[in-house]
């Protein structure tokens, strides 16, 4: 049975693609106001694993719930107001304004024919200053840098309001201010919201500085999870991420550096 | 762009729909006062304006509105501002499915059938070869619409070859577009009204469809029953605007790309705003093609590829323009 309490759930969780074996009876339980990292080296199917998580890709066996439910029986609209997703790369064929961009993370909270009211309005813009782009609602997306698309992006998610937001690599294009402010704002709108956060990083850094859990993947559904402080240990990670390390301790705790 | 927002566009499209409906049947062989007749005074001239121009008018306006549609779902399914039913080679489709349908002689409904088969199987074709795995990509899009086109092109020539000579006259307005064989379009505009409504209701999600299919379905969106609905509407719509008046190219290019650069993203106002400006174009581009070298007619087909090509161009280079700068 289901955590009642858990957000999101596995049981017995496999993925595959063709013959290589992602991940492999895996028992996760996510609750609300934890932040979890996936890490891990190229190739080891964190994307994969977050796409199942998200309901996008059905699994080669076990189960992915949802606050209880099968996330395979739930439409996606009912999905899509309980999990948001954040993708690695954001694509504009179209003009389009920031804000129309923003208000899109709106639309599982719409009914067909219905325009986005203000306090819709009011939710994006909050979203916006919460990355920091305020002033940006009139400008075209397809104007923006990387990192401001990037912002965009992060803003159309926390405007979706979900209880549990999946997020590939969202500090991609940033620069170093702006990664330590998101993440920092993405943990805080968890523990304020009662939101489970799970996202993609590379930043071994940034994961033990911010996230409370870790999944760490280490290919051929070598997985280890737990909390942080359990999981980031100097030999774990070199062997991991197949690099020698340097621990470093900081004002933040600790912090590794390549040989 | 906010509905209220929206007024002055589509007073604009109002207005210009109008003038066009009016220059329509108002251009002709006869000089007929368009006013003596709405004064009931000229019973002749109404019946040649109710007889041969306003089946001409509905004609070209049903089905430039068709094709603007269909170029409007199209963008967005391959998430390319380059797609047109004239280009990837839909239209082509569809003219193959209603010749093979006339030479076999047979009547309306298969007509229409067959050119919609014609223009499924050719959509189809297009997303299965230009999709691969992974990404769309604009070279392979345009690459497999245009050759595409040409084999419909060649499969068009070897009908009307194999074609009675007595018929290859009627035959070949399939191929350049021709509006001289219109007849009042009753079942189009029933196809027009319905396509247009449900394009409308799906418009929400046509918004997020553009931003990628996996990010539609992250804000709820049921992609693959959306993406398959999309390729019915837009063959549906291609096919009857070619059944109506034969390979006409461009509008479906032209006119999302024009209400795009008024400020109309969203496709709740793109699709009925593309409706109404792409039937207007054709109606400016009929009546054009019959006073341009009066009393000779030139097929409409001629004057939008003359308008579109350029604009086609233009497009293109943006394009590459953006991904280099």
């Amino acid at each position: 049975m289901a955590d009642n309490t858990a957000v999101l759930t596995t049981r017995q969780l496999e993925i595959r693609i063709d013959n290589n074996i992602f991940v492999r009876s895996l028992d996760l339980d996510i609750e609300p106001g934890q932040c979890w990292c996936i890490l891990g080296r190229n190739g080891t199917g964190k994307t994969t694993l977050l796409q199942t998580l998200a309901g996008l890709r059905t699994p080669d066996s076990g189960q992915v719930q949802l606050e209880g439910k099968s996330i395979g029986t739930l439409n996606r609209k009912t999905i899509a107001q309980r999990l948001g997703v954040l993708f690695q790369n954001q694509e504009d064929p179209f003009p389009a304004t920031v804000m129309e961009t923003v208000l899109q993370g709106r639309h599982p909270h719409l009914q067909r024919w219905q325009w986005e009211s203000e306090t819709d309005h009011a939710i994006a813009s909050d979203a916006l200053a919460l990355v920091d782009l305020d002033g940006f609602a009139e400008r075209d997306v397809q104007t923006l840098s990387g990192g401001e698309r990037q912002r965009v992006a992060i803003a159309s998610l926390l405007a979706q309001q979900t209880r549990l937001l999946l997020l590939d690599e969202p500090t991609n294009h940033l620069d170093l201010q702006h990664r330590i402010q998101v993440l920092q704002r993405l943990r805080d709108h968890g523990r304020e919201n009662g939101a489970a956060v799970i996202m993609v990083l590379h930043d071994i850094n940034l994961a033990a500085r911010f996230c409370d859990h870790v999944i760490l993947m280490s290919g051929q559904a070598r997985i280890q999870l737990g909390e942080t402080r359990d999981i980031l240990m100097t030999e774990t990670l070199e062997d991991a991420f197949n690099c020698p390390l340097t621990p470093v301790r900081t004002a933040h705790g600790q912090a590794w550096l390549p040989k | 762009m906010k509905p209220l927002r929206a007024l002055p566009l589509f007073s604009i499209l109002g207005l210009a729909t109008l003038a066009g409906l009016w220059l329509s049947l108002d251009t002709g062989a006869a000089s007929i006062q368009l006013r003596d007749i709405l004064a009931g005074s000229d019973t002749l001239n109404a019946q040649i304006l109710l007889e041969l121009r306003l089946p001409r008018t509905a004609t070209a306006f049903v089905t430039g509105a068709l094709l603007a549609i269909a170029g409007a779902l199209m963008q967005v399914l391959l998430r390319n501002p380059l797609a047109d039913p004239y280009i990837l080679g839909v239209s082509g489709g569809a003219s193959v499915g209603a010749l093979l349908a006339l030479l076999l002689g047979a009547g309306a409904i298969i007509l229409q059938t067959s050119a919609f088969a014609g223009a499924l199987v050719s959509t189809l074709l297009v997303f299965a070869l230009a999709r691969g795995r992974g990404n769309w990509n604009t070279t392979r899009l345009l690459l497999t619409g245009v050759v595409l086109a040409a084999g419909w092109g060649a499969l068009i020539s070897l009908l009307l070859a194999i074609s009675p000579a007595s018929r290859v006259q009627g035959m070949l307005f399939w191929l350049m577009g021709d509006l001289g064989y219109a007849q009042l379009p009753v079942a189009g505009s029933i196809i027009l009204i319905m396509t247009a409504l449900l394009a409308m209701a799906l418009s929400p999600s046509l918004n997020l469809l553009a931003s990628g299919e996996l990010r539609a379905a992250s804000l709820g969106v049921e992609v693959n029953k959306l993406r398959l609905t999309l390729y019915i509407l837009a063959s549906l719509a291609t096919a009857t605007a070619v059944t109506q008046a034969g390979n006409i190219g461009f509008i479906g290019l032209i006119a999302p790309h024009m209400l795009r650069l008024a400020g109309a993203r969203n496709y709740r106002l793109l699709i009925p705003g593309a409706a109404l400006l792409g039937g207007a174009l054709l109606l400016f581009a009929d009546a054009l093609s019959r006073s341009l070298i009066a009393p000779q007619l030139l097929p409409v087909g001629v004057l939008t590829a003359l308008l579109g090509v350029p604009m086609f161009l233009f497009l293109l280079y943006r394009a590459q323009d953006q991904r280099h700068g």
